[in-house]
């Protein structure tokens, strides 16, 4: 990895000299999951966009196998890969929502789904196979519910790989099933156990107890990139080389998730420029 | 071409081969989603909604920005001190979109609830679809009956006959005159564009015909207007916020703004637009 050498280099990469191939991907999110209103976000409860209708698609909810999601899978935001040996780099972006919040660019790794909120024994998903940041540092456990799971409140774990190769670590239980831990495309991010800064593998989620309904949900492994705060309608917010550049590796399945901080059910909108080097 | 280094950019900011003056004004309403400067008035002048078959406008279309194509290299734009003000009221933030208008139709009726005929006619800017999207643009405000629609289209592979998700349209929101409505994407490339529209079906009547029509268009960038009291001023040079993101303007490109804002008023974009070639 090499840095751009100034602002004489970055000028002239994003001008398409030296193979800079700039690139310029503009995306948006309707407030829609298969062809409805989208559920109603609650305050200060992730929501994935992954399901979200908009342009570039959609993604279909996880299948019950583990998949390794790619820069062409349906759903990502569908950006080219470098070529000649060169890096990806973002050199800047702007994100919206039609109502305050918190939205994160991350890179889907890994999604296993079909598993069931009724099901108290560990429910195997062996995502062990990821193929960037294998080191796992940075990595992070979700779970996304694709379809509206019990309204009994229980708690969930999983059992991981941390970013040493240590297995069998086990996340904090987190509060899973009950209203607002329950609905369709809520996003609940697993916490690490002490110490651990990274995940290499997912090998099964653990549901205490059943919430009542099967529904559906999946485990993610995602890789944060980028935040943007967007604190109200039409307010975006911008990034830059000048906040610092991400690389984003080749075959990176670029996605959203949204942090609310009202119930209103927003809409979505940004663009990201980037540069190879 | 490219621009060799950071002095080449300086000159190419300050010494732009063309400045156009932008004042447009056209109206602007709450809710969620995009409005069209295409029928504003001021400077350029106001478009027209389309009629008939679909065609491909140009940058000599009456509502177009009207640059002059390069005469060597590539036409890049670039946007400083863009300003947007509201006559009325006050707003947090506006996103501008800098598009490039690649085909239109109107003449569509917000009462039929079979489809529609679009048939675009064949891009001449972008022709592999890439990038391409297709808005829902609102001439004269539909009815108050909200309802969706879809488009059956070819995507970005050339894979015809691609249904759409369905987008809300109609009703409170949806449904008066500049409102534009982006038009989600399924297809087989995952997204990446449109080549051709074929038809947009309602699922229901709106109540009103009005008149509606479907633009192809291609996003160039984005622009964050932040508040400044009453007058919103950004600071959209280049060499800020947005990365030295210069697009390449396509010859005859059909430019025009599209806005997202929070508040039903009449907005005002102003602004000198330079474009230089590189």
């Amino acid at each position: 990895m090499t840095a751009f050498a100034d602002l004489h280099e970055v000028v002239n990469r994003s001008t398409g000299g030296n193979n800079g191939n700039p690139q310029y991907v503009e995306w948006f999110k309707q407030s829609r999951v298969s062809g409805a209103a989208a559920a109603t976000p609650i305050a200060g409860q992730r929501i994935s966009l992954w399901e979200y209708e908009g342009a570039p698609s959609h993604g279909a909810a996880p299948a019950g196998s583990a998949v390794y999601p790619t820069n062409t899978t349906q759903g990502c935001l569908q950006q080219t890969d470098p070529g000649g040996g060169r890096q990806l780099w973002l050199q800047a972006a702007l994100a919206s929502a039609s109502s305050g919040g918190t939205l994160k660019l991350y890179d889907r790794l890994a999604q296993f789904g079909g598993l069931s909120g009724t099901t108290t024994t560990a429910q195997t998903v062996n995502l062990n196979a990821i193929t960037r940041y294998t080191n796992g540092s940075g990595n992070r456990i979700y779970v996304e519910i694709n379809t509206q799971i019990g309204a009994t409140g229980t708690t969930i774990t999983a059992s991981y790989t941390n970013q040493a190769g240590t297995s069998g670590q086990t996340t904090t239980a987190v509060t899973f099933g009950a209203t607002n831990n329950r609905e369709a495309q809520r996003l609940i991010e697993l916490t690490l156990a002490a110490g651990d800064t990274g995940v290499q593998a997912v090998a099964s989620v653990t549901v205490l107890a059943t919430t009542g309904t099967a529904g559906a949900f999946s485990v993610i492994i995602a890789h944060p990139l980028e935040t943007f705060g967007v604190p109200a309608i039409a307010v975006p917010d911008s990034k830059s080389y000048l906040d610092g550049y991400k690389e984003i590796v080749a075959g990176s399945c670029l996605a959203w998730w949204f942090l609310p901080t009202g119930t209103t059910a927003p809409i979505f909108d940004g663009d990201l420029f980037m540069v190879e080097r | 071409m490219a621009l060799a280094d950071l002095a080449a950019y300086f000159t190419a900011r300050d010494f732009p081969q063309q400045i156009i003056e932008v004042a447009k004004l056209f109206s602007v309403v709450a809710g969620t989603g995009w409005c069209s400067s295409w029928l504003g008035t001021g400077f350029p002048a106001a478009g027209t909604a389309p009629s008939g078959s679909s065609t491909v406008p140009t940058r000599t279309t009456t509502g177009a920005l009207g640059q002059l194509d390069a005469s060597a290299g590539e036409l890049r734009a670039m946007c400083r001190t863009v300003t947007v003000s509201a006559n009325t009221g006050g707003q947090a933030g506006l996103i501008l979109m800098l598009i490039d208008r690649l085909v239109h139709k109107g003449g569509l009726d917000g009462t039929l609830n079979t489809a529609q005929t679009v048939s675009t006619a064949a891009l001449t800017r972008y022709t592999d679809g890439v990038g391409v999207r297709a808005g829902i643009e609102i001439y004269s405000s539909i009815g108050a009956t909200g309802t969706t629609a879809t488009i059956d289209y070819t995507d970005s592979t050339g894979t015809a006959s691609q249904t759409s998700p369905a987008i809300v349209v109609g009703g409170t929101g949806f449904n008066v005159t500049n409102r534009f409505l982006p038009i989600s994407l399924g297809g087989t490339d995952g997204g990446k564009g449109i080549k051709a529209v074929n038809t947009v079906t309602l699922a229901a009547s709106t109540a009103t015909a009005g008149n509606f029509g479907i633009t192809l268009y291609k996003p160039l960038m984005k622009i964050a207007v932040q508040s400044g009291g009453g007058l919103f001023a950004p600071n959209a040079d280049p060499i800020g916020t947005r990365g030295f993101l210069m697009p390449v303007i396509s010859t005859s490109a059909c430019l025009q703004w599209l806005l997202f804002g929070a508040g039903t008023v009449t907005e005002q974009i102003c602004g000198a637009f330079r474009f230089f070639e590189d």
